[in-house]
This record gives C-alpha cells, structure tokens and sequence, in this order.
C-alpha cells in the first residue's frame, strides 16, 4: 500500500505546475539486477521518458524465492545532477520488502529525460537470483 | 516502512518549524551500519548530517527484518549529549510493523516527526537483547532534506 492521498499529490503539484492541466499516468521504473555475483557490484539504468517528468512514491524488490535482500546495499543516484538518494547505500530491505511497496516519507520530482542510476552491492553471502526492483509512481505531462 | 501520516503534514509541521522561510524538501536516509554485536553487548555506529539542509526524521527500519526483535536500540546526538530515546529500546517499540514476515514488513512512522539540525553528529548504539549474540545489520533513519532558502 503507498500512502500518498491523490487529492494531496495534486495539491503538491500544483506548487510546480500551477494550473497547468495535467496527464498523470501510473508508472515504475524497473530495475533489473538478474543474478548478481557475490560481492560484485551490479549498476543498472531507467531511462525517465523524455516528455514526462516522474514522481517517485515508493520501492519494492523481488527475487526468485521472494526471500529479502537483506545480504546486498543500494544506492540511487539521479545522472543529471549527480544527487544521490541515501547518505549512504541502504541495506536493500531498509528500502523496500519483497511484494510489498514500501513507501518514501515525501514524494520526489524527477526530471524528464534523466536517468536513474541503481548500485546493487552485493556481500560475500548473497545468493538471490532474478532480483529486481521498482520504484513506483507516476508520470507527469503538463499542457499549456 | 510506511508513512504514518499525509506527506503534506510534512510541510505544514516545516513551515510551523521554519517559519517565513522558502523550503526546498527531498525523501532521503541516513543508515547507520552496526558490526556483529557479542553475547549482551553493545555496538555503536556514527553519523553526521549533511552540513547544508537539516533533517526531518519520520521513520525507522533495521536490516535484517527477521531479526528486529533482538536488537535494542538508543540514538543519542554527539554535540548536545541529548538521548533521543528514553532508553535502549527494542527496535520494534521505535519502528513496529504494520505487517510482518520473516522476508519483511511495512515498518510504520515516528508517532511525530523529530527536526534533526544540519551537521549533527549522531550515535546509535544497538544493543543485543538476547544475551547470546547478534548479526551485524543496518539502522535506517527515513525522512526528508529540510533547504532552506531566503
């Protein structure tokens, strides 16, 4: 479950957009990690399209025996502007469970065009295959 | 982890916080990464807010999940001596589940959240609470950037 109320969304847009009609469309930016190596670091690309800006609400993992990451770290970045998105790379299930969204405490407004870059670390101990993640919300096409 | 309250609270709580002041807000994590802990010990890790935004602190997670139960935790700030918490706590009195299995759960909110200034120095001790040892994991305080602007 994401616990981002879509009146509240709108009225949070609107502080970028103003009244400018908008197009929103319910989308994840996926990323996948296949089978990664113990201790070898996996890096992976979403592309956000390039006519739409994208907000950002919540992340979610599998793996082929929905078991947890908890033996791999995670690092976001945004490509443009080189920002990442923890102090630090989380430990994967402190962002998000397997088959359960897992909520961010505030939206993020990405810019069209850019990329997300994804970092999977995994530690000595990993063994998960068909890992992926998504990072759940919605596109955003404004109209003047 | 879940939000325990409309993420616009968030903005209203920083404008009563911060008032007069254009804000710019971002979801971000600060993690706290913990060594094996001994039978009845205690560990400690380090971290320093970012010196140019505060930090708005709304929710907490620990890694591993299965094993949340055993650790308890205490977040004290280097600089001031103050304890956020009233005692090593068990971790899931700070961050309980709304759903829980052994492969993870929705850990919910800070029942308020908690303005962490810019260049604190944090210190979380994580206890085990079972008297025969505990994995190494991770703590991770989730909330939002506070930037602030004239």
């Amino acid at each position: 479950m994401i616990f981002f109320p879509p009146a509240s969304l709108l009225s949070w847009l609107a502080q970028s957009y103003g009244d400018a009609p908008l197009l929103l469309t319910p989308w994840v930016l996926l990323f996948d990690f296949g089978d990664p190596t113990a201790s070898v670091p996996v890096v992976r690309t979403s592309q956000i399209l390039a006519n739409a800006d994208f907000v950002g609400l919540a992340f979610s993992s599998q793996a082929a025996s929905l078991e947890s990451l908890d033996n791999s770290t995670i690092q976001l970045m945004d490509a443009a502007t080189g920002e990442q998105f923890f102090n630090d790379p989380l430990k994967t299930t402190n962002l998000c469970a397997p088959g359960s969204n897992t909520s961010t405490c505030y939206p993020r407004l990405i810019e069209g065009n850019t990329a997300i870059v994804a970092t999977l670390t995994p530690n000595a101990a990993f063994t998960q295959t068909d890992v992926m993640v998504g990072y759940q919300g919605f596109l955003i096409r404004g109209f003047n | 982890m879940q939000n325990s309250f409309d993420f616009l609270e968030i903005d209203r709580v920083l404008a009563l916080l911060k008032p007069g002041r254009r804000l710019r807000i971002k979801p971000y994590s600060y993690p706290f990464n913990f060594a094996t802990i001994g039978a009845g010990l205690t560990v400690q890790a380090t971290r320093v807010i970012d010196a140019n935004c505060d930090f708005l602190w709304c929710a907490t997670t620990i890694a591993p999940q299965n094993l949340a139960h055993i650790y308890g935790v205490q977040i004290q700030d280097s600089g001031t001596g103050e304890f956020y918490l009233p005692s090593s706590i068990p971790f899931l009195f700070l961050g309980g589940w709304l759903s829980f299995s052994d492969s993870g759960g929705n850990s919910i909110g800070l029942g308020f959240p908690r303005l962490i200034p810019a260049n604190s120095n944090l210190l979380a001790s994580v206890t085990d609470l079972t008297g025969a040892g505990a994995a190494d994991g991770q703590l991770a305080l989730h909330g939002v950037r506070v930037y602030e602007y004239d």
